[in-house]
């Protein structure tokens, strides 16, 4: 009896919500509502007609509309072939942005709105999105939109600092995201050692992290999923959209192949400050250069009304060309590294109630490098191939009760370095073999809503990983001599082989129609490392699988929260706390050597860590002056036996304090200005406490004493960088916002770090002997850095 | 159109120099306390006698003006030879022992004198003083105002040098032509062979110790090139009739380990570093540094 009463009640709660959502603040003031119509496997509804009174407008073939509406009240009314009709009273009080579901008409369940905020509702803790919209109206550095970049600023979403390709989410390394592009995983998500991300803001739909409470459906890494999903091509006619920045300019163009049925969006993107370098300073810059371009491509052919098809493509290439010859000495760098993504997969919905998604996708991340000086030159190449499959099935009975279940299966063909040595006359070849391994998982879940406000997701996954052959292994003895002997795997022959249950747990109670607490478990296992020299993942790359030496690392994560909408939903709140542990945590040995080393097992250490903390957020989602402030209180450590004499020391990204403040305000129908401040406690660095003398010798012709000067160092990152803060602004010019022409442009002049704080990339400790002197210096990348971008659309 | 080319030239060049100069400025850093180390330099090689010697100092704070080595004097310094059964034991010839003494003597610059020690018979009887054997293990034994420290290395056999010849001529900035060296050599089938590469020229001749050598140390192992027969180029570049006094050290892999550290540890900065410890083989409380067994091969080459 209970449940045909929940249902009512729930509807009621979406519409109502729909009402509160929309309620009317300022009288005399237009609003712009944008709507997304979907299907109930998330695709786009073409055509749907949408009635606001009698204001009249049309989706188009994406789902989309926009309309402008004085506030007030309003029957909303969304129609469409074959789909059961929308209505619902609504006040239009500001800009908002609707999601409406219609039902296919043989489904019996009703129409379901969702709102861009479904903090209240959804069953999910720790994540937060950022559309397409918002990231283009945020300052950006160098003309670049960069959605990487933008994740950092939500709380608990670090990044390693300036020019960090690092992101680190709730004390994990940068090697524990799952960055998904369209449900592709991408190793190496950044261009320019980390100054750009690979994800080109015109391509980009929608990005969303998941930093707890990760579901069953994913895994493989330890602290977090990036979804970031692509663009999809207007179905019914020709469009295109583009920029001209300082550095890069970028073009993407939608083309209906078949009407309504196949349509095809290219984006492409290219640097070009190698072109300015050499235009302005030819003879200084000679060839040397540096550049990077991306594509992407997303095919989208909708078969019949039950069934969809999506081919995704990305390819990202970065290249740099160094040679000097100095005082009869050459010097020479080249290198060029990049993702090639491409996947398909297929949306049915089989019946009103059950649903898969089956994808089949291919990734290679290949890197490539020369380095020579004088008589020594080196090559060096290393490369990860990813084959995947993967079903996803998800059966809604009733409304209160949804599952899902799948599997994935993964063949990663691991090269993690072949190169060769080259002194004079004298060549030394290395190959580090080849290693394979396969990696599944199966999970499944269930949702229920056990009361009307108590709602429970239970899921389990299982995974399994198998380094296998064919593959050799150079054996090392403890005191890294090479013993001789080497182990041979014939194909398939497993070499390491890890299974794990991964419980997940999350529980949503409905405070009341405002407010909810949420409470998660999630325990994940990672079976691939990255090893890399430094903070930027460049150029040294190599991932690795587990082996009998390297085991899985492990996660565990607790969290809970208060989520809160207020004020008529004008602003949301979230607040949450965390503690997680991580165990099997990868460290390589002072001074190692990552190239061409047969023996990079030996060079690693293994540790454990934890991190915990609390995360601030609050939303201002109505108004003219929109935007958050995100502050995280947190802390993050390591512990390894063979470091700091066995204690635990910070984590070199803990921070203790991280604050972003967001804010955006229309000045006029043409000007909107938006500005964003960080401020993060400093990174926690390792510095010197002594020194020493070492190698004595004397030189007799100027009696003079030959000694090179030694660090000592005593506590692991004990030393704290200053912290970090700046101010960004930013002013989109839209020269004719009310055009009917086609083509719309805009401008967008952005100033990065407006009040010119130097913040260190690092800092060192300069000790000149000849002047008896030591200073501390700190190297820093952007000054006050402004920008102009000439954006359009037609 | 002349003033915009100008202009847009000027603007891409501040751009170029946003983009692709980082800027630096000094800042007050204040580092945590530390904790001295003895810091022990020992070698002991088969050919060369007098570069058989310790040197003994002491690190100093971060901040320290001072320099130089801050020498450790009055310790007392043993070698002791013995065998090694080739499975991690030693039998240890006590009547073997060697008292290594401060050098203060005329024949040792009184800037380094100080912490240096030598046996003393270099002096008074040089065919008498300490010399590494082939094939034999040492033991170092110091103590310090009632500490005491030891080491342990071994000479092994030591690899011939085939050939030294010159080539890869290059020209430098004054327009003189200068040759690289290469050595020849045959590497042993044995994995886990290690050498380091040391020169002397004419304008070293008179310079004293290991360290007035090349500094880099170059140390390399056959882990790539087992049982290979080697040509080693080197990158340093030498005028004609220069003489070159090549050594090749044949050393275990605990002291190629050291010195392999040491290069990592003597230039360690900048953004994509990450802070090394000096590797040590010397046992005690707060001390680092390294006993060198080297099993030195030589050859000589004068620039044609």
């Amino acid at each position: 009896m209970h449940r045909p009463i929940f249902i009512t009640a729930a509807t009621r709660l979406f519409f109502t919500s729909a009402c509160i959502m929309l309620h009317f603040f300022c009288a005399g003031q237009t609003a712009s509502v944008q709507l997304h119509i979907i299907d109930s496997i998330g695709q786009p509804i073409a055509f749907a007609s949408i009635h606001f009174n009698q204001k009249k407008c049309s989706a188009d073939s994406l789902g989309h509309a926009s309309i402008l509406l004085a506030a007030g009240n309003y029957l909303l009314n969304v129609s469409a072939v074959n789909h059961y009709t929308f209505m619902s009273q609504v006040q239009v009080a500001a800009d908002t942005i609707l999601v409406i579901k219609l039902q296919g008409r043989q489904s019996l369940l009703g129409n379901i709105t969702v709102y861009n905020s479904r903090n209240i509702t959804r069953n999910q803790l720790a994540v937060q999105s950022i559309s397409s919209a918002q990231l283009k109206k945020l300052p950006v550095i160098l003309g670049e939109v960069d959605p990487l970049k933008t994740i950092t600023l939500l709380p608990g979403i670090k990044s390693g600092g300036e020019a960090s390709a690092g992101i680190y989410v709730r004390g994990g390394g940068p090697d524990q995201n799952l960055v998904l592009l369209d449900g592709i995983p991408v190793y190496n998500p950044s261009h320019l050692f980390g100054f750009f991300s690979i994800f080109n803001g015109d391509a980009v739909n929608e990005i969303e992290v998941i930093k707890g409470g990760i579901p069953a459906e994913y895994g493989g890494r330890l602290s977090s999923v990036i979804a970031i999903n692509s663009k999809e091509a207007n179905m019914d006619s020709v469009k295109g959209s583009g920029g001209i920045g300082f550095i890069s300019s970028r073009f993407s163009l939608e083309v209906p192949l078949i009407n309504n049925k196949l349509s095809l969006i290219i984006s492409a993107r290219r640097t070009y400050i190698d072109q300015i370098a050499k235009a302005v300073a030819k003879k200084r810059i000679g060839g040397n250069g540096y550049h990077f371009y991306d594509a992407n491509a997303k095919l989208n052919y909708r078969v019949n009304k039950n069934n969809a098809l999506q081919l995704t493509y990305y390819s990202g290439q970065d290249f740099f060309d160094f040679s000097r010859t100095e005082d009869g000495r050459t010097r020479l760098f080249n290198t060029n590294w990049g993702n090639m993504l491409a996947g398909i997969s297929w949306k049915q919905q089989i019946t009103k109630s059950l649903q898969q998604q089956t994808a089949a996708v291919y990734n290679d991340f290949a890197l490539d490098s020369r380095f020579a000086f004088n008589t020594t030159s080196f090559v060096f190449t290393s490369a990860l191939k990813d084959k995947q499959l993967k079903s996803d099935w998800m059966y809604t009975p009733q409304n209160w009760l949804r599952f899902k279940w799948g599997g994935q299966y993964t063949w990663h063909q691991f090269n993690p370095g072949a190169g060769a040595v080259t002194t004079g006359i004298q060549a030394f070849k290395s190959q580090v073999a080849n290693r394979y391994a396969k990696e599944a998982a199966a999970y499944a879940s269930a949702a229920v809503n056990i009361t009307p406000a108590l709602n429970l997701i239970a899921g389990i996954r299982y995974s399994y990983f198998n380094q296998v052959g064919p593959t050799q292994q150079v054996l090392y003895g403890s005191d890294g001599v090479p013993t001789g002997r080497i182990d041979s795997f014939k194909k398939g022959q497993s070499i390491a082989r890890y299974h794990y249950p991964e419980p997940r747990l999350s529980l949503l109670y409905k405070l009341s129609l405002n407010s909810s607490i949420k409470a998660s478990y999630t325990r994940t296992i990672q079976y691939l490392h990255l090893a890399t020299t430094s903070g930027a993942t460049f150029p040294s790359d190599l991932w690795l699988p587990s082996s009998k030496l390297i085991q899985p690392a492990k996660a565990q994560q607790w969290a809970a929260g208060f989520f809160s909408n207020l004020r008529n939903n004008a602003y949301e709140l979230n607040v949450e706390v965390y503690y997680k542990t991580l165990t099997n945590q990868i460290e390589f040995k002072p001074g190692a050597l990552l190239l061409l080393n047969q023996n990079l097992e030996g060079e690693m250490i293994f540790g454990k860590g934890k991190a915990y903390g609390i995360e601030f957020f609050i939303q201002k989602k109505k108004g003219r002056l929109t935007g958050w402030i995100g502050y995280t209180l947190s802390r993050a450590e390591r512990t390894f036996n063979q470091l700091n004499n066995g204690k635990s020391f910070a984590y070199r990204y803990d921070r203790l304090h991280d604050l972003s403040v967001v804010a955006n305000y229309p000045l006029s129908k043409k000007w909107e200005a938006a500005a964003v401040f960080v401020y993060g406690t400093g990174n926690a660095i390792t510095l010197p406490t002594g020194r020493f003398t070492y190698n004595l010798g004397l030189d007799a012709e100027d009696q003079s004493v030959l000694l090179t000067n030694i660090n000592q160092y005593s506590n692991v990152n004990a030393y704290r960088m200053p912290a970090y803060h700046r101010l960004d602004v930013a002013f989109i010019y839209t020269p004719k916002p009310m055009s009917k022409k086609k083509f719309k442009s805009s401008w967008n002049f952005s100033v990065y770090n407006i009040y010119n704080r130097y913040n260190p990339y690092f800092i060192y400790l300069d000790a000149n002997e000849e002047q008896r002197s030591i200073a501390g210096k700190k190297v820093f990348l952007f000054p006050v850095v402004p920008s102009v971008t000439w954006n359009f659309r037609w | 159109m002349n003033f915009l080319t100008k202009k847009s030239g000027a603007f891409a060049s501040l751009l170029l120099c946003v983009f692709l100069a980082a800027c630096e400025k000094e800042m007050a850093i204040s580092v945590g306390p530390n904790q001295p180390l003895l810091v022990v330099e020992a070698y002991i090689n088969n050919l060369l006698p007098q570069y058989n010697y310790v040197v003994l100092s002491q690190s100093q704070d971060f901040f320290s003006s001072n320099f130089q080595s801050t020498p450790v004097s009055n310790a007392i310094v043993t070698v002791t030879e013995g065998e090694y059964n080739g499975s991690g034991g030693y039998l240890w010839n006590n009547n073997s022992t060697v008292r290594l003494q401060e050098a203060n003597t005329d024949s040792v610059p009184a800037s380094i004198s100080q912490g240096l020690y030598f046996d003393q018979r270099l002096y008074s009887n040089r065919p008498a003083a300490l010399k590494g054997i082939v094939g034999k293990a040492y033991l170092l034994n110091i103590n310090v105002a009632g500490e005491n420290y030891s080491a342990i290395t071994r000479l092994v056999t030591p690899v011939d040098i085939d050939s030294l010849t010159q080539g890869f001529a290059f020209i430098n900035d004054t327009k003189d032509t200068l040759y690289r060296i290469t050595n020849h050599y045959h590497d042993p089938d044995t994995l886990g062979n290690a050498q380091f590469y040391f020169w002397g020229y004419s304008e070293t001749r008179q310079s004293f110790g290991w360290g007035s050598f090349t500094k880099s140390r170059a140390p390399g192992t056959d882990d790539l090139s087992n049982g290979q027969y080697i040509q080693l180029t080197h990158p340093q570049g030498f005028y004609k009739t220069d003489t070159i006094n090549y050594f090749m050290a044949s050393i275990t892999r605990d002291v190629y380990n050291f010195w392999d550290s040491y290069n990592k540890a003597k230039d360690n900065n900048g953004p994509f570093s990450t802070p090394v410890n000096l590797l040590t083989t010397v046992k005690g409380n707060n001390a680092t540094g390294c006993f060198s067994g080297m099993a030195l091969s030589n050859k000589r080459l004068i620039i044609r």
